[in-house]
């Protein structure tokens, strides 16, 4: 039993898709550390899915797909709903500067202890493109010729690992 | 030939659609539509919008299949779609993503100082979310709050498996430095 293994299930016992074996549940009282991750991995667990009817979802979908109809704005598919995704937004604004705390870390976020929703900005992560800037930014190997600096997909876990810490601190 | 199977693989109803049959992407919509629900409500999506979302990114996902690795989990296909969609849409309306964090697990509510420790807990997870870094953010939420495996995040966010497990870890180390 290690600490990675337990890990990893984590994100599946917190959504009740499997439970604990004794080896692991006795893991778990024993080491502080994965007790300690478990806390945090609970609490962000998966809510409940929304009823959603998918039978007519598809059938819809399938409808539009028939039709072969270009992908469209939704507000100009159905304009009205501009009006109630307006309110909605102030409805928001509303509630997080109900919770909102002062920013730390040169950040804003408003969470609140329940599970009612709150909001962080928007996350316009560069993702991939995050990284490979970096990657480009670094000193290619001497012995290496041009055209040979590597992809994210080409690293190792462990250069991953390095590259990220460098990264993040 | 006419495929209505549930039992079938992603992949196999992604390449049954490819070749006309309407089932396959049926089929499809219905095995992923509340997962990629329950994500556009996380993200702010209110129940009245969710339909036109869903099927938004639906249609989308179909008609842009020629974007997707076939090697990639086409569940993480759908969430890069709906990703861009709630993205676009809130670009337009100000810019937000909602968080939720729950209260704790069997929080004594005649019991003041476990409520009390399960908002500070609370508080301090609040906190800690602030120091990730986005792309850290975005993977800790999609495997803990969505479920999705490595695969799917990667493809999601259009990065390596690899990147996202490291991304995972380190938020999670984060995150623990937080707790008492
Ligand atoms: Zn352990």
């Amino acid at each position: 039993m290690t600490d990675q293994h337990l890990s990893e299930r984590m994100p599946g016992v917190a959504a009740g898709e499997s439970a604990w074996s004794e080896l692991e549940a006795a893991h778990l009282e024993a080491c502080r550390e994965c007790a300690t991750e478990w806390r945090v991995v609970r609490r962000f667990a998966p809510v409940a899915e929304p009823a959603i009817d998918t039978e007519r979802l598809a059938a819809q979908v399938v409808s539009r797909l028939r039709q072969g109809g270009e992908v469209v704005s939704l507000e100009s598919r159905r304009p009205w709903r501009r009006v109630i995704w307006g309110l909605a937004a102030a409805a928001s604004v509303a509630l997080a500067v109900a919770v909102w705390r002062p920013w730390i870390g040169g950040t804003e976020v408003a969470v609140a202890p329940t599970r009612e929703p709150t909001m962080l900005p928007e996350l316009d992560a560069l993702f991939e493109a995050e990284l490979e800037v970096v990657l480009a930014t670094l000193e290619p190997k001497p012995v290496e010729p041009i055209g040979s600096v590597p992809r994210i997909g080409d690293l190792t876990d462990d250069e991953l690992e390095l590259l990220l810490q460098d990264v993040e601190g | 030939m006419t495929v209505a199977s549930d039992d079938l693989t992603d992949s196999q109803l992604v390449a049954a659609w490819r070749g006309g049959d309407e089932a396959a992407a049926a089929a499809l919509v219905r095995r992923h539509a509340k997962v990629l629900g329950r994500y556009l409500l996380s993200r702010g999506a209110t129940s009245s919008d969710l339909d036109d979302l869903l099927q938004e990114t639906f249609f989308r996902a179909f008609r842009g299949l020629d974007g997707w690795r076939e090697d990639a989990p086409f569940r993480g296909w759908l969430f890069r779609i709906a990703a861009n969609l709630v993205r676009d849409r809130f670009r337009r309306g100000g810019g937000r993503v909602f968080l939720e964090i729950a209260d704790g697990d069997q929080v004594d509510e005649a019991d003041p100082a476990a409520e009390l420790e399960a908002d500070e807990v609370a508080e301090r997870l609040r906190e800690g979310m602030v120091t990730l870094s986005p792309m850290q953010r975005e993977v800790f939420l999609l495997r803990v709050e969505q479920g999705l495996d490595y695969q799917e995040i990667a493809a999601a966010l259009e990065t390596t498996a690899g990147a996202a497990r490291v991304h995972y870890h380190h938020a999670v180390k984060r995150l623990k430095e937080r707790l008492p």
